[in-house]
């Protein structure tokens, strides 16, 4: 017994190395978040005074603003350096997925409230127009993150652009009937708690399968999967 | 002891058609300073990616101690340090920050994490440049980081893979001196390098691989012993000797036409 708790805190302990010295490479490349900022203000002015408050303003804008960070998780996980690293200081890819997903987890949520609240620099904007975005933002992060889970541990889909996109668009999709099921539901309840409900049973799946699923998937097809992405970055290596 | 064994390795590239190793049988006992020598695309480097997790063979095994190792297995190269040929490291990080990083995924206390990445930032000459991004780093510069990266969390064997490249004369004297220090403590190296001087004056064991196997192996005081009595008086014949004999016996004379 005590042996597994040592073990279990030594595993816990990787996760949150992992995930913090991630924020802090995340951090280090603030620099050029900071070029998107101009770019996604100037974008979101333009959707808000769109006449009669067009009503998926605040969802384009979510997306349009949440676009770079999953770009940024999608080359994160896939980048040959890294994992090759990683594969030969012996860590456990289960950790290391782990600790990203905490670092892209924290980093989802953030940008959501700021998302939504960020809404309210614009007057004509209600709370209510803010809660719902930052209650759509919550409800697409994690089917988002799932997918892209998914996409970075699975070499059949990894070698297709096309699957990667499908499956973007496809979780989008699913993201936004569910949040019109929520909404109906509102309307139905005058309540919130079928959108904390939903969140809440997002959250846990995620974390269930990301751990249970995609982390022995990466740990089974590491190899097959440094071996598309060298060949991935060979032919788009970042400038 | 061994600390590595290579049993029947091979492995292949593009479904076959190219033969990286082929069958090959390597051991390499504990607290030996080893020298794998080759041409260019003998398999060194696929030897010892294999090692480190990076690929997998076809055939064959590989014993680390008295324990079987597959790219599955990943505590192993925890006792492990590694420069491959092209070092790896996150070039949006300073040289301080990777240090730091790898100390934290190897475990390392705190407090020895920065006593021990000071110490190798002043040992390899990296203190101006230690709070610059690596991206802006020499090519003999990301060399010492990696090599620093290697043995900060005391390795039990040590895997070089032409380490000295892009490095001064210098800091590579004093890079083989802490070299022979850690060996003369009982870690094990296992090091690839084109300078044969350098494996000669090194290595206490060096192996010759050529088109995926092991050609020639020897304990380099035997290797010593033989060559001074194959050697004719008026010169002193040296492991570079060996090494053509066995390496270029089936190549054909080349010249160019207009020279």
């Amino acid at each position: 017994m005590m042996h597994q708790t040592k073990m279990a805190r030594i595993k816990a302990q990787m996760v949150i190395r992992i995930c913090s010295s991630h924020l802090h490479m995340i951090y280090r490349g603030l620099g050029g978040l900071l070029f998107w900022i101009p770019l996604l203000a100037a974008g979101y002015y333009l959707i808000a005074k769109l006449p009669g408050k067009f009503p998926l303003a605040p969802f384009l804008f979510f997306q349009v603003s949440l676009a770079p960070l999953f770009v940024n998780m999608f080359s994160g996980f896939i980048c040959p350096q890294e994992l090759k690293f990683y594969v030969m200081c012996g860590i456990d890819l289960k950790y290391v997925v782990g600790g990203k997903n905490g670092a892209l987890m924290l980093l989802s949520v953030c940008g959501a409230i700021l998302c939504g609240f960020g809404l309210q620099w614009k007057p004509f904007l209600t709370w209510q127009d803010s809660i719902h975005t930052l209650l759509y933002s919550f409800i697409s992060i994690f089917p988002l993150l799932l997918a892209f889970n998914y996409v970075s541990v699975c070499p059949r889909l990894l070698r297709r652009y096309f699957c990667c996109y499908l499956l973007f668009f496809l979780t989008l999709g699913f993201t936004y009937v569910l949040y019109l099921v929520c909404m109906i539901c509102l309307i139905g309840f005058k309540s919130y708690w079928v959108f904390g409900l939903v969140i809440l049973l997002e959250v846990f799946c995620y974390c269930l399968i990301t751990w249970f699923r995609v982390a022995p998937l990466a740990h089974r097809h590491i190899l097959k999967v440094m071996e598309i992405n060298d060949e991935m970055y060979r032919v788009y290596k970042p400038s | 002891m061994r600390c590595i064994e290579f049993i029947n390795l091979h492995k292949t590239y593009r479904r076959g058609d190219v033969k990286a190793l082929d069958g090959v049988h390597l051991r390499i006992d504990r607290g030996s300073f080893f020298g794998l020598i080759g041409p260019n695309g003998a398999g060194k480097t696929t030897l010892i990616e294999l090692l480190a997790g990076l690929k997998r063979q076809n055939t064959g095994q590989v014993f680390f101690f008295d324990r079987e190792i597959t790219p599955e297995s990943f505590a192993h190269r925890r006792r492990m340090g590694f420069v491959l040929d092209q070092p790896l490291y996150f070039d949006r990080l300073t040289c301080r920050e990777f240090l730091r990083f790898v100390g934290v995924m190897y475990d390392l206390p705190k407090a020895d994490v920065n006593n021990r990445v000071d110490e190798l930032i002043r040992f390899f000459d990296l203190t101006e440049a230690a709070d610059r991004f690596i991206e802006t780093y020499s090519k003999g510069m990301k060399q010492k980081v990696s090599l620093a990266a290697a043995i900060l969390h005391e390795p039990v064997l040590l895997v070089l893979d032409e380490p000295f490249d892009g490095i001064d004369a210098a800091s590579a004297e004093e890079i083989r001196q802490l070299l022979l220090r850690m060996n003369g403590k009982g870690v094990t190296i296992l090091i690839t390098s084109h300078v044969l001087e350098l494996i000669e004056s090194l290595c206490t064991e060096c192996a010759i691989l050529h088109r995926g196997r092991i050609v020639f192996q020897s304990r380099m005081d035997e290797l010593e012993m033989q060559l001074q009595r194959s050697g004719d008086n008026e010169r002193r014949t040296s492991l570079r000797d060996v090494f053509l004999r066995v390496t270029s016996a089936d190549r054909p004379h080349k010249s160019l036409s207009w020279l």
